[in-house]
């Protein structure tokens, strides 16, 4: 399901039409590809090796906070590899609107639905499901990170908690909360030898503590972009209203490949939007090129977005 | 280091406050941020908005309610809290209780008011925390309130050793426990209304010798004084900001 809008059938109809102009016409006049502002802030929180905070307008508040526990690889001769994607849990809890809002305080897509139905869908159980696939995805390389030393590694915890009321979480403002909240967490450094498989011990200093993603090496923390097309104009974070006037949907996860802004492509997924310029129940496809042109969009426009918030990050961590 | 607590404070210092209203934007009525040392809570408000439930509607006045979470990342331990967790349940009701008492309900009547309250880090004192940031959430919400309700928590700590023997003097109580002194000696958390000594709540949860309740009630009354004097000039910095910018 598409996230709500109190738009009437009319007022869809008209915003399909400004926003299939061309050159389109957005409700709050930015350009296609423009994204609208954010406050972001991280390292704030002094109990969690990583956290962020990211406010956006429409989407609302959400806080990260990223832990990090020592744990003993699992003792099965087999398992050590099989059990690696279990090195990192993600949470997303969204906070009731009062006892009658929707999805009210139930932790949803806790990372227990992952092989269920609704680790499918984008909205509910899939939230905590993608953002930990774009962290496992290929090319991340996150899970060679947490290895400690022989036989010890860190089990990484990533709760998301999304402060306003919505059963739908804004996919744009989970990831790149996620994303700052990676950014800017360290480790406390290692002073046992590697190749032991005696307890790890750690430094108790913070100031030479080392970071999760060394700063200034690739690939870099993902982040998800939703992504939407009405007619032939395709349109960058997109607001509900858009979303529920679109024609089809995506959320691309990109990761930043090199200094100057390339970014890869970790994965790709349909996203839920509303019923466009057709009937109720009517969905047209995609044609290839438009399809193309709504990836190539993104991963043209995401390298500026993810480099400025890790610029932001840098400056705000407290090992600057 | 005579006479010093683990923090380096004196018996009577607070830890450092640091409050902020609107933090939230648009996305609720009011909402506000408080950090007391380390401990860091999050408060947004809803209403007074139509009740949800027909039950919650009363013709005589508001429907308060409130809603805590622990943030699984707030202690140096992860711990998941539900939402029938007896500590959630209690800090719920008592943050509800007091409001229900403050807020000036027969002027709201037949809506309800959502108080939700996010802890984002522990260090001791969270239902004081919790007390007034609900109190900047609801006054950046437009509630109306009696008067500033804030809260304070004070600390007995044990008879210092090697103090000549003689057993004479007890120490003065701690002003602002932290969570070291939270789990080592015994404290009460003290809530007043406005700056006096009006006391709305008033929780302990250790046994404490009662002649020094008297001493540690004193010190977290004119520590709740202290506190409305700090969040008294933010919102007055905010208020003034806030016009100012609107003037033009």
């Amino acid at each position: 399901m598409p996230p709500p809008t109190p738009l009437s059938p009319p007022e869809l109809s008209y915003l399909y039409t400004s926003l299939a102009l061309s050159p389109p016409i957005r409700p709050d006049l930015r350009t296609s590809f423009q994204f609208r502002p954010i406050v972001a802030e991280c390292s704030f929180l002094p109990h969690c090796n990583g956290s962020s905070r990211i406010c956006m307008a429409e989407a609302g508040e959400c806080i990260v906070g990223v832990k990090a526990e020592v744990e003993k690889d699992a003792t099965s001769k087999y398992a050590t590899v099989i059990e690696r994607d279990k090195w990192i849990e993600v949470s997303v809890e969204v906070a009731g609107g009062g006892a009658s809002g929707p999805g009210s305080g139930v932790g949803v897509g806790g990372i227990s639905g992952a092989g269920g139905a609704a680790g499918k869908d984008e909205g509910d159980g899939g939230a905590a499901v993608w953002l930990k696939e774009g962290l496992l995805a290929g090319g991340a390389g996150i899970l060679d990170r947490l290895v400690i030393s022989k036989g010890w590694h860190w089990k990484l915890y990533i709760d998301v908690l999304l402060l306003t009321p919505t059963s739908h979480p804004p996919p744009l403002l989970l990831s790149a909360a996620t994303n700052m909240a990676l950014d800017s967490t360290f480790l406390p450094k290692l002073i046992s030898p590697h190749d032991v498989d005696d307890i790890p011990a750690f430094s108790d200093d913070w100031g030479i503590s080392v970071p999760l993603y060394e700063p200034s090496t690739f690939p870099r923390p993902p982040m998800s972009l939703p992504v939407i097309a009405v007619g032939d104009n395709v349109f960058l974070d997109p607001s509900v209203a858009e979303i529920a006037a679109a024609e089809v949907g995506l959320v691309v996860t990109l990761t930043l490949a090199d200094a100057e802004g390339h970014c890869d492509i970790v994965g790709v997924r349909g996203m839920e939007v509303g019923r466009g310029g057709g009937k109720e129940g009517e969905r047209k496809g995609i044609s290839r090129k438009l399809l193309r042109q709504m990836v190539g969009a993104c991963v043209r426009e995401a390298g500026d977005v993810i480099k400025g918030l890790g610029e932001s990050t840098r400056q705000q961590m407290f090992r600057a | 280091m005579e006479g010093l607590r683990n923090d380096g404070r004196r018996w009577n210092e607070l830890r450092r406050i640091h409050c902020q209203l609107s933090t939230s934007g648009s996305s609720a009525d009011g909402s506000a941020y408080v950090e007391q040392g380390f401990t860091k809570v999050l408060c947004t408000v809803t209403g007074p908005a139509e009740p949800g439930n027909r039950q919650r509607v009363r013709g005589d006045g508001a429907t308060v309610s409130c809603e805590v979470y622990f943030a699984a990342f707030s202690g140096t331990d992860r711990i998941k809290r539900g939402r029938n967790d007896k500590k959630v349940q209690e800090l719920q009701t008592s943050v509800q209780k007091t409001f229900a008492s403050v807020i000036l309900t027969h002027l709201l009547s037949r809506s309800e008011i959502t108080i939700s309250l996010h802890i984002l880090s522990q260090d001791g004192g969270t239902l004081a925390a919790c007390v007034n940031a609900t109190t900047l959430a609801l006054i950046d919400a437009g509630i109306p309130l009696a008067d500033y309700v804030c809260a304070c928590t004070a600390g007995q700590p044990a008879v210092a050793v090697g103090n000549g023997g003689d057993g004479g003097e007890e120490p003065d109580p701690y002003l602002d426990v932290n969570y070291l002194e939270e789990s080592d000696i015994p404290s009460l958390t003290v809530a007043t209304v406005g700056g006096g000594e009006k006391v709305v709540v008033v929780s302990m949860e250790s046994r404490v010798r009662i002649e020094r309740l008297e001493a540690m009630l004193a010190v977290a009354v004119s520590g709740c004084a202290r506190v409305r004097e700090i969040m008294d000039k933010e919102v007055r910095r905010y208020g003034k900001e806030k016009l100012e910018g609107t003037g033009e």
